[in-house]
């Protein structure tokens, strides 16, 4: 991003009299990154003349996307608060997932289970929005370390979108066996990433599940006490 | 006084290194501060808003 979209004249003019920016290192300054509960990166966060939060963009985005999305967050437009607004009025569930990625992106867990719940139970038990917003709960679950609770939803998942012409299954399948790792039963990852291998020979992931497995099983041997 | 002179010194020194922790990089790309506090403080006066980006070097 530094490279392309920071080094760009209409972005320089940008930053030089329509907005101020500040680059923070998240592994130095933890304690703002903390304080905007920021969870990827890049992440930008907009703050207005007060400090709140005006809104944010997580990850990449080419030079005109991002000029085009700071301007809009600066005019109102597209933000949660502008969200939150056409949401008396429009109950399509397209908009209800905008809404609850927003709580997400903020870290906000809870808001966010109710905007996703919102569009599964308006939706078929089937189709992409639903999965979409089934995979960000179980996520949320994962990142909070509610282990069993997230196991339980990527199971679900796993099953439900069986048949169903996305993703979501071979995810839900992976994401098991890497939500076992991170809670330290490695035999169950161990189980996990061979049922995923199993269960979903064609996904992308399969060399990524290999790997994984052959580092379970093969643990880097513990360093020697001086 | 010893201690008056002293203090002084130290509470120079402290403005010093927080001035140059938080002034605007201009030497490539987009101008920036490497500080929450002083880009809000810099947006506030100018009366624009401030975008902080946060990264890590991984």
């Amino acid at each position: 991003m530094d490279t392309v979209v920071f080094v760009d004249s209409q972005t320089i003019r940008t930053f030089s009299t329509d907005m101020v920016l500040a680059k923070i290192n998240a592994e130095v300054d933890t304690a703002a990154a903390k304080a905007m509960a920021i969870s990827a990166y890049p992440t930008l966060v907009m703050l207005d003349k007060d400090g709140a939060e005006i809104d944010r963009i997580v990850g990449y985005m080419p030079t005109a996307d991002f000029l085009k999305t700071l301007t809009d967050y600066k005019n109102g437009i597209g933000t949660l608060a502008d969200l939150l607004n056409k949401s008396k009025t429009d109950t399509t569930r397209s908009l209800a997932f905008q809404v609850a990625d927003k709580y997400k992106y903020r870290g906000k867990a809870a808001d966010a289970s109710v905007w996703y719940q919102k569009v599964i139970a308006t939706g078929k038990t089937d189709d992409s929005l639903t999965g979409e917003s089934r995979m960000a709960v179980a996520d949320m679950l994962r990142r909070d370390k509610k282990w069993d609770e997230a196991l339980a939803e990527f199971t679900s998942i796993e099953k439900d979108f069986k048949h169903a012409p996305y993703t979501f299954s071979a995810d839900a399948g992976i994401w098991q066996a890497i939500t076992l790792s991170r809670k330290g039963d490695t035999t169950a990852a161990i189980t996990a990433y061979e049922a995923f291998l199993k269960n979903h020979p064609t996904s992308e992931d399969t060399s990524y599940a290999k790997k994984q497995i052959d580092k379970l099983k093969s643990p880097p041997p513990p360093e020697e006490k001086k | 006084m010893k201690a008056k002179t002293a203090l002084g010194v130290t509470a120079m020194v402290l403005s010093i290194a927080v001035s140059a922790g938080a002034e605007l990089i201009t030497d490539h790309g987009a101008p920036f501060y490497n500080s929450v506090t002083e880009a809000t403080a810099a947006g506030q006066k100018a009366g624009v808003p401030t975008v902080v980006k946060f990264y890590t070097d991984w």
